[in-house]
């Protein structure tokens, strides 16, 4: 019996015994049955109305008068309230309001791509399905969608979150669906519209608009090491490419599709172009890795060569492929970094060992090959842990303070690449489990 | 598309907690169903019988209702919900020890009737826990199996060191494999 069968034998019993006590607390929370706005409004007159003494009753009048008025001058004001809000980012931004007819009621333009791509359309009054189809295809015809950049960010909010979650799959699968029918292989990230004042102040303060700044502020939430002033740098396509590379897992964020890579070189060729750059011959190399990541908003392929002579490290542009940071250590060099000094609050490598396979659900005695090395990046301690598990490989970056787990090879939670058959295969096991 | 939740606890967010401050009835109805009955088992875990923890629920999500607008954020929706129960359920102790002076031990629903085993399975599962386990080892397990809340948070909420947290849920699970395979509780 492992740890999460103990764990769901709980829940589950939990769950049962648990009793509807709903309606009764219900009714102790008077507040919130005031969910109709015009009638609590209408309440509120009515209570003005009772409350004042009959000197105040020709100006109460006059209040519902007015109010009466203003409401028959714009019949449509209920319509035009804004509903739900859908944004799409690809680096066009733009985002659209809907009423709660699913009718476009505005369309924002969020930078001078923006403009290009609504031109002279006029999507005000138009089923929003419609309008995002509209969006797309501009995008695809003006060309910033393609098989080279395929990614889109879509991001939704909507009063009724019933609703907000059925629009982002509806989005989603109809942007999908025409690129596939564009011959794109398209990638879709799907995330809440932030209300936040907080993201509103960072996407002012990085240029960037709202949707993109929520991504970028999650991403920077799970891996402090990064920052958002780097991050903000890459389009939305290269933000996909980075957050695969990673193998992020970030819990508000759903994505179809993969991020294409056609711009980039390929490792090999980082290699080829990092060897002829340090002048090393392949056969006095004893070990390398090679990881795409990003330094300064600059997707790159680092690359750690160790050779008979010496330890290198290589950032290689991973589009034009120059060398961007070259860096050659020698076994002192690496005991210096050893004996830096380390914060008080760091775990130790056993409490993080304990941590991480506690997270996992896996039993310390069962896992072989296990490698801890401590590491920092940009300020942040961190460990990188590799081990072998009923077969498979695992490597993570966990932060060394905190426990969190940063980046975790196995971890493909929100990345589906399968068709659908497969996806239901594996919520049926997901099910069993 | 593949829903990123692979855990089976609830996860609750911000946003949701934000509109039960504005008074949405559907969001605190979606936020009862949610983590009700993480509460219910965190409280029953605590107070140690059924009665007594439906009081707590109740208490839990009358405060919630009153005080969601004092929520800070920072996606700890259930850690805050969790040190609610916690305070709910230690003042029902409370009351109830200044009412009755009654041991603790002699209030929790224990020595259920094994015969019946299919209409009592939930409560036997239930009652193995509040006897096999202490009582800091109630709450870590219960917490962790009924949210998605990490060890690190669990250890902030009961105000104990996270090296602490992970001991004792290592214990803990330890102990209750043991009792659910000596009671035959294959599932």
């Amino acid at each position: 019996m492992r740890n999460k069968d103990v764990e769901k034998l709980i829940n589950d019993s939990f769950t049962e015994m648990n009793p509807d006590l709903f309606s009764k607390i219900l009714e102790n929370c008077p507040k919130m049955n005031d969910t109709n706005y015009e009638l609590s409004f209408w309440k509120k007159i009515q209570n003005l109305l009772q409350s004042k003494k009959f000197a105040y009753s020709f100006s109460s009048f006059i209040l519902v008068l007015s109010i009466s008025l203003f409401m028959f001058i714009q019949p449509n004001s209920i319509d035009q309230r804004v509903f739900s809000v859908i944004a799409i980012d690809v680096n066009p931004s733009v985002v659209l309001e809907l009423n709660d007819e699913d009718k476009v009621i505005n369309v924002i333009m969020k930078n001078e791509d923006a403009i290009i791509i609504v031109g002279d359309m006029d999507l005000i009054n138009v089923d929003y399905n419609i309008a995002v189809n509209a969006l797309i295809g501009s995008m695809v015809a003006n060309g910033y969608l393609d098989e080279f950049k395929n990614s889109v960010l879509i991001s939704i909010r909507s009063d009724d979150m019933i609703h907000e979650d059925e629009l982002k799959t509806e989005v989603t699968q109809a942007v999908y669906n025409y690129l596939s029918n564009s011959a794109i292989n398209g990638s879709i990230i799907t995330q809440e519209y932030s209300e936040d004042d907080a993201i509103k102040l960072l996407a002012e303060r990085l240029g960037i608009s709202e949707a993109k700044a929520e991504l970028i502020f999650e991403i920077t939430m799970l891996d402090p090491r990064v920052t958002v002033e780097e991050l903000a740098l890459l389009s939305i396509n290269d933000l996909n490419v980075y957050l695969e590379s990673k193998n992020y897992s970030i819990d508000k964020i759903d994505k179809v599709g993969k991020a294409s890579e056609l711009e980039y070189l390929s490792e090999n060729e980082a290699f080829q172009i990092a060897l002829t750059e340090l002048g090393i011959d392949e056969i006095n190399i004893t070990e390398y890795e090679i990881e795409l990541e990003q330094e300064d908003g600059v997707m790159v392929y680092e690359l750690k060569i160790k050779t008979i002579s010496g330890d290198f490290e290589v950032l290689v542009n991973a589009k034009d492929g120059t060398i961007v940071v070259e860096n050659e250590n020698d076994e002192d060099d690496e005991d210096d970094e050893d004996d830096d000094q380390l914060p008080t609050e760091v775990l130790s490598e056993s409490e993080v060992l304990s941590l991480v396979l506690l997270e996992l659900g896996i039993v310390e005695s069962e896992i072989t090959d296990l490698e801890i090395e401590q590491d920092q990046d940009g300020g942040i301690y961190f460990y990188e842990i590799e081990f072998e598990y009923q077969d498979q490989s695992y490597k993570l970056d966990v932060d060394a303070i905190s426990g969190n787990i940063l980046t975790n090879s196995q971890d493909e939670t929100g990345y589906d690449y399968k068709d659908d058959d497969d996806d239901k295969e594996e919520d049926d096991e997901d099910d069993e489990d | 598309m593949v829903k990123n939740q692979k855990n089976y606890g609830p996860k609750i967010s911000d946003r949701l907690i934000k509109k039960v401050s504005n008074n949405n009835v559907s969001s605190f109805e979606e936020l009862y169903n949610l983590s009700s009955s993480a509460v219910f088992g965190l409280a029953y875990s605590i107070v140690g019988n059924k009665a007594d923890a439906e009081d707590v629920v109740q208490d839990v999500f009358i405060s919630i209702y009153e005080k969601a607008h004092q929520y800070k954020g920072g996606n700890k929706a259930m850690a805050w919900i969790f040190t609610i129960t916690r305070n709910h359920s230690l003042m029902k102790i409370r009351d109830r020890q200044k009412r009755n002076h009654v041991n603790l031990d002699d209030v929790y629903d224990v020595g259920v009737d094994n015969n019946i085993e299919n209409e009592m399975y939930n409560e036997n599962i239930v009652n193995m826990i509040l006897n096999t386990l202490s009582e800091d080892e109630r709450q870590i397990v219960i917490m962790h199996a009924m949210s998605n809340i990490k060890h690190k948070d669990i250890a902030n909420t009961m105000g104990i060191p996270l090296s602490t947290v992970l001991s004792k849920y290592k214990r803990a699970l330890a102990k209750l494999k043991n009792e659910l395979e000596v009671n035959g509780y294959e599932k």
